[in-house]
């Protein structure tokens, strides 16, 4: 009896000896520095000095300063922008690709590449393909006689915000476009063949057959993609890190500034929390798709 | 019937021009990165043209074993590889206990699971940064390694869930009822009927650890404990950014991230398709 009694015992254990490692590390490594950091939000500390706390102070005074504002402003430009190029172009791509090539795999395996590529290799890449001076873009550009002279692409605040985007959009459309195009492919042809008989034009089997079937997948890719540009950090780093006079300082960009170069850590905290929500509500959307 | 065929031939040509001008334009930046990484300074710094090379020159490769370069790589595969052997073990032991059993605040963990992998680098990097100043961590390797696991470990155990899900249960209950221990059956039964799903996780999760650039960023301030990518980002010097170095640099990182995508190609695809690797695929 005590011998059955303890193996149920140990079985009704057990799960929780699995998620045990999971468990520990979600709340050490994640949950106890995020509690501290929400904490250290409520306070004014730099680097090496003590927290004094100030309440909704750091929060406070970044609504009043223009330069949060701005970046606000620009993180939303950014991923707005962003969204449409990746996607527009991304569809096209995959429509493109959707033509039963005889080269289809050879043609998929190049599209992919910059994708492949580590970020930081392809960021490096493009700071060499806008320099303003030895670039390829001002070469190619002022060789075909599209400008009369070199553009400072990364150093212009017209055109460095757009300049990063385009950067991105070349590193993440093709993972886009790729995935429609395997999401296109499960459409199973008879449902192509119905509306041919039904006269259904290209654009209209588009809009009523391909994208309905391919909608959960859309819709994933479209929160994930929108979750992972608004904290983007890298490109923005490599490129312009925030620069010229704050065109793309996104907000990512102003909480590593004000964190780690001005020193203020409870200050760049509540920059980026302030924008966290969003997040988070974008997170609980696409679990929410993801279960459906 | 015939016009029918004649337009859908425009729109193919049009598909194919379009395909053609895409391949230019992303194959672009690679190509001079590459022709960048195989020429001499002095050639890259006459600012002739950018897109032809006059005299192949190994050098900046060849350079990349002799300075800090090594140490970067030898930073990198230790971390990468350390946090990949440590979360591939742990992962598996939760998505099992996630997918096989009922057990109080399973729904909570698993989505504390897919916050934890969204979490914003710059925000909990900050955390973590605070943190290991306390413990002493900061600045060294092993703190990197338990800063890559907050993403990675949370990654691969929402890719195994999913993947455990879809396995069968019937072969894993025939070896509770041949007497197997619930361990025995993981190991015996499930771990080999998932190992090509293990496989693909254990390469993503070394994928991720290899190109992760914030936590290096703010964890690390010493140069000789640098992984690549903050390393090579370095040598970003305005007027005096030393190109052929850091694209040789680049592309030589660039390899095992290529090799990688080779082997898992297949899956990356059909897994697209389905949309259960797009959480995975995060850049």
């Amino acid at each position: 009896m005590g011998e059955v009694f303890q193996k149920k015992h140990r079985e009704r254990a057990l799960p929780y000896y699995l998620v045990l490692p999971v468990v520990v590390l979600i709340v050490g490594l994640v949950g106890y520095p995020f509690g501290n950091v929400v904490w250290l939000s409520l306070n004014e500390k730099f680097i090496g000095g003590t927290a004094k706390f100030i309440g909704l102070g750091n929060y406070i005074d970044l609504f009043r300063t223009a330069e949060f504002i701005n970046s606000l402003r620009v993180s939303f430009i950014y991923t707005g922008s962003n969204l449409a190029l990746q996607f527009g172009l991304g569809l096209v791509l995959a429509l493109a690709l959707n033509q039963k090539w005889r080269i289809q795999n050879l043609l998929q395996a190049l599209i992919i590449i910059p994708w492949v590529l580590p970020p930081i290799v392809t960021a490096l890449g493009w700071l060499w393909m806008y320099d303003d001076l030895l670039g390829v873009l001002n070469f190619i550009l002022t060789r075909l006689k599209i400008i009369p002279f070199g553009v400072s692409w990364l150093g212009d605040p017209k055109l460095a915000l757009f300049s990063v985007v385009v950067a991105h959009a070349w590193l993440n459309t093709p993972f886009v476009g790729v995935s429609l195009f395997a999401g296109l492919q499960t459409v199973p042809q008879s449902l192509y063949d119905a509306a041919s008989i039904d006269g259904g034009g290209r654009v209209r089997k588009l809009i009523h057959i391909s994208l309905p079937h391919i909608k959960d997948l859309v819709m994933i890719l479209f929160f994930i993609q929108t979750i992972q540009i608004i904290t983007t950090f890298q490109y923005v780093y490599i490129l312009t890190r925030g620069g010229p006079a704050k065109a793309t300082n996104l907000f990512s960009m102003y909480t590593y500034t004000m964190a780690f170069r001005v020193g203020n850590l409870g200050r760049g905290i509540a920059i980026s929390l302030a924008v966290f929500p969003l997040l988070l509500i974008l997170m609980v959307v696409l679990l929410r798709v993801r279960k459906e | 019937m015939y016009r029918q065929r004649k337009r859908r031939n425009w729109v193919r040509i049009a598909c194919g021009i379009f395909l053609i001008v895409w391949l230019v334009l992303a194959l672009l930046p690679i190509y001079s990165m590459v022709l960048t990484s195989i020429k001499s300074s002095r050639e890259i710094s006459r600012a002739e043209n950018p897109l032809t090379v006059k005299e192949v020159d190994l050098g900046h490769y060849k350079k990349l074993f002799t300075s800090d370069y090594k140490i970067w790589l030898v930073n990198s595969l230790i971390v990468s590889g350390a946090v990949t052997a440590i979360a591939i073990p742990l992962a598996i032991l939760g998505a099992y206990g996630i997918v096989r059993f009922k057990f109080r605040g399973k729904a909570l963990l698993s989505i504390s699971i897919f916050i934890c992998y969204l979490m914003p680098r710059i925000l909990l990097g900050i955390g973590l940064f605070v943190l290991f100043h306390e413990i002493g961590l900061i600045n060294s390797r092993s703190g990197l390694i338990l800063a890559y696991l907050t993403f990675v470990l949370p990654f691969s155990t929402w890719v195994l869930i999913g993947y455990f899900r879809n396995l069968p249960v019937e072969v894993e209950e025939q070896a509770l009822v041949d007497g197997c221990s619930r361990i025995g059956a993981l190991v015996r039964v499930t771990i080999p009927l998932a190992a090509p799903g293990i496989m693909t996780v254990f390469l993503f999760a070394f994928t991720l650890s290899w190109t992760e650039f914030i936590y290096p960023l703010l964890l690390i301030s010493d140069s000789v404990k640098l992984p690549v990518p903050v390393g090579i980002a370095g040598l970003v010097f305005g007027d005096l950014t030393i190109w052929g170095q850091m694209m040789a640099g680049g592309m030589f990182y660039s390899i095992p991230a290529i090799l990688i995508y080779i082997l898992l190609r297949r899956f990356i695809v059909g897994g697209l398709a389905t949309g259960t690797i797009t959480s995975g695929a995060i850049k």
